[in-house]
């Protein structure tokens, strides 16, 4: 079976060895994380922009990519570059809001929901 | 499969006594239909009516739900929900016409989904149209967004059948009748004419982003056929409403202008030969697999050319343009029915993938317009919600009661099924 790492800033998902945590309240820096592993041959397994919240709606993201280096998939490249480019855009237009802390939570579950629908889809552990 | 639909025109719904058609008003027994929808995960259930033009908001919408009643042929509306899982879309169907079930509700603390019955927020919303039944539930204590979500869905549903129940006697007033052949013989009619199919996109990633096909949640499928008439039946209900201007109600499925528009041209501009509905999941070995799949269904259908909605924004983008450019290199022209999130301005980029082969693109508006929504006089559902709305910025709600957001926040206001009211004009 495939070896995956989860890159997320959502403090709701329980991370392994593999994955990692960036500390951030923006999904900028989470993508720009992916990004930065794709252009060193890890493969997108889940699309960057996961939801229908906007990426200046909701500041949690968690992506999914291989484990290993494969060398540089280019879908994964445009895929993850596109992100970026429209993540920037919106949050340059509509920053994010001071959400409570209880909206938070709600974003967090969403974010982690989304996340396991995608785990399941890939036969791995979704008691994350 | 033949389809009867018998349309009950309906121009007032009250409150009364006993739940009936009478002419052409709706009667409710408000306690009677609360009884109808209890429900162990609901503590509570309120109904409400809002009529057109009446100075009333309604927020957070979660679904939308057009009454019927099967009355002849085999199963009942909203299989695997209120029905059993029997095969619908034959036989006669009466529809409450005029008549929408709203539900709405708390499940997370951002909110979206505005109905406003009046102003300038109306002309962006079909459902300022309706005779809303409003469904206010709030959960037990403790009860988690999953489940709250599948009661209120279940809740709308249940609240349809029952409407539509006081339908099944009444006397229709217009009579539409759908002819849908197995395929050999469709692809024999109408030689000459352009054989079209249409791929059908359903929102399937998760927690409120969830479309059901007979019951089961479509991410949980793989692409197949439908006949257009199951789709009018309630085969396909809705779980979705986060982005509420572009998320498909079930109402929209109901009434999905894409095939009603389809088989009126039937036989006249082209042949449609069918429909295949497809999902829109998170990973992209399952868009791969989809894509394929679509792919090899519609080539397998035999036809020149093929309408793709996508239902959604960003994530989907990418099941759309694999749709499309797998279709198109097989040969199979393509049209792509979808929205735009192209900054207030209208001047960005309007969606997150692209691709040549996407050439014929229709467009059913920009959802990232700004429109202040001035204050109403009654507020149905959530009234505390207005200060959350996810697509309105800090301060977007005035002291004044007005709201100030994208349009995204309105239910339906870009549907890519084009059910709405945007349009172009030459000038």
């Amino acid at each position: 079976m495939q070896r995956i790492q989860i890159i997320s800033n959502n403090p709701l998902i329980v991370f392994c060895a593999d994955d990692c945590f960036v500390s951030a309240e923006s999904v900028l820096p989470v993508l720009l994380k992916v990004r930065d592993l794709v252009h060193l041959g890890h493969h997108l397994l889940t699309h960057p922009l996961a939801g229908s919240l906007k990426p200046n709606e909701n500041p949690y993201r968690s992506v999914v990519v291989t484990k290993e280096a494969l060398g540089v998939d280019y879908q994964s490249v445009q895929l993850v570059e596109g992100a970026i480019a429209v993540s920037r855009r919106m949050l340059s237009e509509k920053p994010y809001r001071a959400w409570s802390r209880a909206v938070l939570a709600d974003l967090q579950l969403v974010d982690k929901a989304l996340l396991a629908s995608a785990l399941e889809s890939l036969g791995k552990d979704i008691s994350i | 499969m033949r389809l009867e639909l018998r349309n009950i025109t309906i121009k007032d719904v009250r409150f009364g006594a006993q739940t009936e058609v009478n002419g052409d008003v709706l009667y409710v027994n408000k306690q009677e239909m609360v009884d109808a929808l209890r429900d162990e995960r609901l503590a509570s259930i309120d109904i409400d009516i809002a009529k057109p033009n009446e100075a009333t908001r309604i927020v957070p919408v979660k679904d939308v739900i057009e009454p019927r009643v099967k009355v002849e042929g085999s199963g009942g509306v909203f299989p695997g929900f209120v029905s059993k899982v029997d095969m619908v879309g034959s036989g006669v169907t009466h529809v409450l016409k005029g008549v929408a079930v709203v539900t709405t509700g708390k499940i997370v603390g951002f909110q979206e989904g505005i109905i406003d019955m009046s102003g300038p927020g109306a002309q962006y919303t079909p459902f300022s149209d309706t005779l809303n039944v409003v469904l206010v539930a709030e959960p037990v204590q403790g009860l988690l967004q999953h489940d709250h979500e599948a009661a209120l869905r279940t809740m709308g549903l249940k609240a349809a059948a029952y409407l539509g129940e006081a339908g099944r006697h009444a006397k229709p007033t217009q009579t539409e009748v759908f002819d849908c052949p197995p395929l050999p013989q469709a692809l024999l009619q109408f030689p000459g004419l352009p054989k079209v199919a249409y791929v059908y996109m359903l929102q399937s990633q998760g927690l409120l982003h969830d479309t059901y096909v007979y019951g089961i949640d479509a991410k949980r499928t793989l692409p197949t056929f439908i006949y257009p008439t199951e789709v009018m039946d309630g085969a396909i209900v809705s779980g979705n409403c986060v982005s509420a201007c572009d998320k498909n109600t079930t109402f929209h499925h109901q009434n999905s202008p894409v095939i009603h528009e389809l088989l009126a041209r039937h036989g006249k501009d082209y042949n449609f030969i069918g429909v295949v509905v497809t999902n829109e999941n998170v990973t992209l070995s399952d868009k791969e697999r989809s894509s394929n799949f679509t792919a090899k269904l519609v080539e397998w259908l035999g036809v020149d050319a093929a309408i793709i909605s996508e239902e959604g924004f960003g994530n989907p983008d990418a099941d759309l343009m694999m749709n499309c450019v797998k279709l198109e290199k097989k040969g199979i022209k393509t049209v792509l029915v979808t929205d735009e999130y192209a900054g207030q301005d209208g001047a960005s980029q309007s969606l997150a993938d692209a691709d040549p082969l996407a050439d014929a693109v229709v467009t059913a508006g920009n959802a990232n317009e700004v429109i202040v929504l001035p204050p109403m006089q009654k507020l149905l559902g959530h009234k505390e919600t207005a200060d959350v709305i996810a697509g309105g910025w800090y301060g977007s709600l005035a002291a004044d009661g007005s709201i100030t957001a994208e349009i995204q926040v309105i239910t339906g206001a870009t549907n890519e099924l084009g059910f709405s009211k945007l349009t172009s004009k030459g000038v």
